[in-house]
């Protein structure tokens, strides 16, 4: 009793330093200046208030209205915006808002110091490293402004601490040395002298014997030295045993035994005292809660380290023993070593020391096993496996806190420490998300392709290492960095293949390749869901829509139609169901299958007439079925009306085709379709020679739908064309034209133009059609007419191979108008126009001339070109203008670029092999055999069914053989092995 | 007392065989069998076993009813393993041969394989190491993680960008046990490297140092390459940090 009471006052001290950022804390907050604070200052910090409750948009408009209402608030309402913006994450706005105040000032430095906060919370260490610098080091020789020290304090502790975590214990110590500058009261002097002791021992723990090593080590034993003469308190103690611990590293272990045996007893009732005064201090509280109280508060106590440091005595002995081979000695010293490490973990469990003491536990046992040793039972309230717990649980904590760095570094540690922990793989996601936030890309990678290497096959870890990858690529996906998000679904796709989200996932990779046209990608996702996850539900129904869209897109006709039918098969009764056969009877119609496009409306209406179909189900289900029976007897007509059959079957189909029209007609008079139907049905009875019947329906068509058509002329052409009867339409539009505009209005002109031109292949006299909308049209009032018909002209001009007569018109739109929806179109001709002239041009100069002008249409072309397909084709015909102007380098490198073109649609890949087809014979020519080689190989894998593989084999067999050979040769290097599975 | 000489002659050569009796088949449905004579019908896949009872009769047992197996170590294979601690391991190449040809099927014979794949990697015998090891993989037979490693150098040293070595060493790292993870990483990145993809290389070498501290030879290798890598990538000050920890790992050790 007497023994605790002689050093009763430590205990107060004990509690008092529970934590030492508390002490540094507590100068923070222990003025009571507000209670005279005036306004202002009130109005900020109520604001500031906001903000800590992460209310920075409430923050900035009270701010704003103190700022309005005391003019002096500015610079403090600058530093709270900088806050408010940082702590979103909006770096550019809250620099723009540091930018505003004025440099070096208080406010200016403590605003820096703010944003360092803030990107070191968010991880963006180098950012905050810099900003701390700056303003740590402008005050590091005579401290900080009194307004700002305890800022400061603040900020240089969170800076030590960032470089600690990251292993810079150099730059660490010299953070903390900055507080000292802050001139701090003496206890903080004294915790900060004692946290710099450590990182220098840190450091000099990582570093080869040696003058550096040795400097770290003199150097925290003189800041032990410092500490200890002012006072015996519990720093005095941590001091005592840190000094026990620079002399063992200093290879003195004897002089680290001898301080420490000479001082156990006073390391000792240095902890009782802790023990009497949470005693003391909760005299109401309950055996277990006082237990947990003391737990916590010997958290401080110096015997932790002590023990923990005999532990390594033992333990170094021990090793040293088995070097020697003398068996007994080893077991011995490690067995006192164990228990020492032990008693660190059992009765310190929330001490620092007790992670590293787990560590060294684990390493001894190994030893043991390996030597084959008795070695006793871990005692009990030693849990290994909580410390391995804990340590995971201290990453994620830290992870939660967005303190990346420090989390990264608890990852790594827990993950050597228990690598088979059931959390491993869940938290290598988080680490890898700890180093995408830190913007330490290699690293990410790294943990990313181990996380999926190894677990992907670990049956019972795989779908947690699954949903772990996810998260990394959701958290590339949120920063904005897609194309690498992607990079990590693929790498799902292809690991986890057996994992629940897989689908999902293949999906998702699909739609992203849909919604840019991609159509090979997309297809490929789609497929491997309707291959692999052939059951039905939402995924596999979507893949099988979706795929059939890809198929279609690629004018695969007949696969679309396959899939969709399949699709069809594993839906359930309803309107969705009819909505893929309507797709399917498109599909024919794209494909200009007539007969097999009128069966499938055929279809559509046979099982809509069954008196008691289950098709719709629901009201909405009626109303889209009504819709999908129109567009069918509509179609079903068109359909049977293009077909070409035998000249003794031309009237049974007409008659088809007039009945299925008649049938839409009786349903759907008021359609908007229903005029060119009544049309269509004249043209037919025009056709069969049903001269009255045809001129019946006609002036009915008049009378029925006054103002929706005018000239009958017009309405015959355009059924003609509707009917694909083009001969007669020609005829039908020479008598339109002949008019001279009289009768027809200029829209119609140019709908006569582009249907002949269009469906009719007619460009001569479309050539007239437009020339008569052009010069009906006035070029103001009916501007998109005028441009249509001058686009439409020119259009016609080059169908005639007058490519050249383009230029004039062309040149008149785009004076008239240089921007508008034809620009880019106009460009195009224009440079197409220029190069022909070029081509036919007598003199160089002319032929340089007309290429500056060619190249000069083609790159306002190309600033309005998006799709990848498109861009493709201009870099061809770019290539070409090279060509007429003898650059044949230049072109060559074109056909270069658009051959290592991604394949993602059919325009680029029909550009790849045209690329292909120019470059290689180019190589040949040019002697560059490793480039042809090399193109035709990587041609010959990527398309083995293009059209150009015979080209491809017989350029290779041209190629001098030793050249051959070393590709050869190459090809069968690692890269084959590398390949992705 | 020709008789009584022969006797002791016959009782010294009984003295010198190996103890018998360990013929025995461990069966699936959890019996055991002891024979007095097994061997393996490759043909048939079945075993021929003599009944310990006695007669020459051969009886059939169907491999798929076998869980294990445990049979008397072959003199040759004794021999063998004693010149091997002799360093006499030339002389035993040909009785490990002997036991391969008669022991075929009956686990000795892959035992014996073995010992002769680290005979032929000590002598720099890599091919031959390499078709020993292969015959090995194709039984199906367990290999040590050991072998494993020495199988993996014997490859590269027979072709340095083995195709072959990349997708053992790619499986080892998916599905091996920990121990050889760290090494089948480091080998990878060197294959890497000398291919002259050095980013991804080291990678493979991060993996290590991230997470196999516990691996002393292969993570000191790691943080070795890694350094030179760095180095070699422009990232000086990255390369001395690996180096320095490497330095730091030697001195402890």
């Amino acid at each position: 009793m007497k023994r605790t009471t002689d050093f009763r006052w430590l205990g107060l001290l004990a509690v008092a330093v529970l934590l030492p950022l508390g002490a540094v804390r507590a100068q923070k907050g222990d003025d009571a200046a507000h209670l005279r604070e005036s306004e202002m200052d009130r109005e900020i910090r109520y604001a500031t208030g906001l903000m800590d409750l992460g209310l920075p948009d409430f923050a900035v408009a009270i701010m704003g209205v103190v700022e309005k209402k005391f003019p002096d608030a500015k610079a403090a309402a600058a530093r709270l915006k900088v806050d408010a913006f940082a702590s979103q994450g909006k770096w550019d706005q809250a620099e723009v808002e540091i930018s505003k105040i004025q440099a070096n000032t208080e406010e200016f430095m403590s605003a820096r110091l703010l944003i360092s906060d803030r990107y070191y919370q968010f991880g963006k260490l180098p950012k905050a490293r810099e900003g701390y610098e700056a303003v740590l080091g402008a005050y590091s020789k005579d401290g900080p402004p009194p307004a700002l020290r305890k800022f400061y304090i603040d900020s240089a502790w969170k800076y030590s601490q960032m470089l600690a975590t990251r292993g810079d214990y150099t730059g660490a110590a010299k953070a903390m040395n900055y507080i000292l500058t802050a001139k701090p009261d003496e206890y903080l002097r004294r915790t900060v002298m004692m946290e710099t002791a450590d990182l220098l021992l840190k450091m000099a723990e990582h570093l080869p014997s040696g003058k550096e090593r040795s400097a770290a080590l003199a150097n925290a034993a003189g800041n032990c030295n410092t500490v200890m003469w002012g006072g015996q308190d519990i720093l005095f103690g941590k001091a005592l045993v840190l000094l026990a611990h620079v002399k063992k590293l200093n290879e003195n272990v004897a002089a680290a035994r001898k301080l420490i045996d000479e001082n156990l007893p006073k390391l000792q009732q240095m902890e009782d005292a802790i023990r009497d005064a949470i005693r003391e201090g909760n005299p109401k509280a309950t055996a277990a809660d006082l237990a947990a109280l003391t737990r916590d508060a010997l958290r401080e106590s110096p015997m932790s380290q002590c023990k923990y440091v005999m532990g390594t005595f033992d333990e170094d002995e021990g090793r040293a023993a088995l070097v020697a081979r003398n068996e007994s000695d080893a077991k011995q010293h490690f067995g006192r070593a164990l228990g020492m490490f032990y008693t660190v973990i059992r009765n310190y469990p929330t001490c620092t020391w007790c992670l590293e003491a787990g560590q060294h536990v684990e390493n001894i046992l190994a030893i043991a096993r390996e030597c084959a040793w008795n070695m006793p039972p871990v005692p009990k309230g030693v849990n290994l496996a909580a410390i391995r717990e804990s340590r995971y649980s201290e990453a994620n904590s830290r992870f939660a806190e967005g303190n990346y760095g420090e989390a990264a570094r608890y990852f790594v540690q827990a993950l050597n420490m228990a690598p088979d922990y059931p959390d491993a793989p869940r938290a290598l996601g988080l680490l890898a998300q700890c180093y995408v936030h830190d913007n330490n890309e290699l690293y990410a990678h790294a943990t990313i392709n181990y996380l999926t290497e190894r677990y992907s096959r670990d049956n019972a870890r795989m779908d947690a290492a699954g949903k772990a990858l996810l998260n990394v690529a959701q958290l590339y996906q949120e920063e904005g960095r897609d194309s690498r998000a992607r990079e990590l679904c693929l790498l799902f796709a292809g690991h986890f293949a057996n994992h629940d989200q897989a689908p999902a996932v293949l999906m998702r990779l699909g739609d992203d390749a849909l919604r840019v046209t991609n159509y090979v990608d997309a297809a490929a996702s789609y497929q491997k869901v309707v291959e692999k996850y052939n059951r039905p539900g939402k995924s596999y129904n979507d893949a099988l829509s979706r795929l059939a869209v890809c198929q279609a897109g690629l004018n695969d006709y007949t696969n679309a139609i396959a899939t969709l039918r399949t699709y069809f098969g594993v839906l359930p009764e309803g309107s969705d169901k009819i909505a893929v056969l309507v797709r399917v009877a498109e599909l024919y119609r794209k494909g200009e299958d007539w007969e097999n496009a009128a069966a499938a409306y055929g279809t559509i209406l046979d099982l809509l007439n069954k008196p008691d179909n289950h098709y719709s189900p629901t009201a909405e289900d009626t109303t889209r079925n009504r819709k999908f029976r129109e567009a069918a007897l509509y179609y079903r007509g068109s359909c049977y009306s293009r077909i070409k059959p035998a000249p003794e079957d031309v009237v049974k189909f007409q008659n088809l085709a007039i009945d299925s029209f008649n049938a839409f007609l009786k349903e759907n008079q008021d359609s908007e379709q229903a005029p060119s139907v009544l049309s269509n049905i004249g043209t037919l009875y025009f056709l069969q020679n049903r001269i009255d019947e045809a001129s019946q329906i006609f002036e009915t068509l008049d009378k029925k739908y006054p103002g929706k058509i005018s000239g009958i002329l017009f309405v015959q052409f355009m059924s003609l064309m509707d009917l694909r009867r083009v001969e007669k339409s020609v005829e039908v539009a020479l008598r339109i034209i002949a008019d001279g505009g009289k009768k027809y209005t200029p829209k119609q002109l140019l709908t006569v133009g582009d249907r002949l031109l269009r469906d009719g292949k007619k460009p001569a006299i479309a050539q007239k059609a437009y020339e008569l909308a052009r010069s009906t049209a006035d070029p103001v009032q009916d501007r998109a007419i005028w441009e249509a018909a001058t686009l439409g002209l020119g259009k016609a001009l080059v169908g005639m191979g007058k490519i050249t007569a383009v230029v004039e018109p062309v040149n008149e739109l785009l004076k008239k108008y240089p921007r508008g929806p034809y620009t880019a179109e106009a460009n195009q001709m224009l440079s197409r126009a220029y190069l022909a002239q070029a081509e036919a041009a007598p003199s160089s100069a002319d032929k340089t001339n007309f290429c500056k002008q060619a190249i000069a249409a083609q790159v306002t072309y190309r600033q309005y070109l998006k799709e990848p397909g498109a861009i493709a084709e201009a870099d061809m015909e770019m290539a070409k203008i090279q060509l007429a102007m003898g650059e044949n380098r230049k072109m060559l490198a074109t056909y270069q670029r658009v051959f290592d073109l991604k394949p993602v649609d059919v325009p680029t890949v029909a550009c790849i092999e045209d690329a292909f087809e120019k470059m290689v014979p180019l190589f040949l020519e040019n002697k560059r055999f490793d480039d042809a080689i090399e193109a035709i190989d990587y041609y010959l894998k990527k398309f083995p069914k293009g059209g150009h593989v015979a080209d491809a084999r017989m350029w290779r067999a041209q190629i001098p053989s030793d050249v051959v050979a070393r590709a050869d040769q190459a090809a069968a290097a690692p890269a084959a092995a590398f390949a992705a599975p | 007392m020709k008789t009584h000489a022969l006797r002791l002659i016959a009782f010294a050569a009984l003295l010198t065989l190996p103890s018998p009796a360990a013929n025995i088949l461990h069966l699936a449905d959890g019996r055991d069998m002891v024979f007095r004579a097994i061997r393996w019908d490759a043909s048939n896949s079945q075993y021929l076993v003599q009944s310990a009872g006695g007669g020459d009769v051969m009886l059939a047992v169907a491999r798929k009813t076998v869980e294990r197996m445990e049979m008397d170590k072959p003199v040759e294979m004794a021999q063998a393993e004693q010149l091997v601690a002799a360093n006499r391991s030339s002389e035993a190449i040909s009785l490990l041969q002997t036991v391969m040809t008669n022991d075929v099927g009956l686990n000795w014979d892959n035992t014996a394989r073995e010992l002769l794949a680290r005979i032929y990697v000590k002598g720099n015998e890599s091919a031959k190491a390499v078709k020993i090891v292969d015959e090995l993989i194709a039984a199906n037979a367990p290999i040590s993680s050991s072998l494993r490693v020495e199988y993996w150098k014997a490859l590269l040293a027979v072709d340095p960008k083995s195709v072959k070595v990349v997708k053992d060493l790619s499986e080892a790292i998916a599905t091996g046990p920990r121990e050889i993870v760290p090494v089948a990483q480091n080998m990878r990145g060197d294959v890497l490297r000398a291919a002259g993809r050095k980013e991804e290389a080291l990678e493979e070498y991060l993996r290590t140092i991230l997470f196999f501290e516990d691996a002393d030879g292969a993570w000191t290798d790691a943080l070795t390459r890694a350094s030179e890598l760095y180095e070699a990538l422009g990232d000086a000050s990255r390369a001395g940090e690996l180096r320095q920890k490497a330095t730091k790992k030697q001195f402890n050790r």
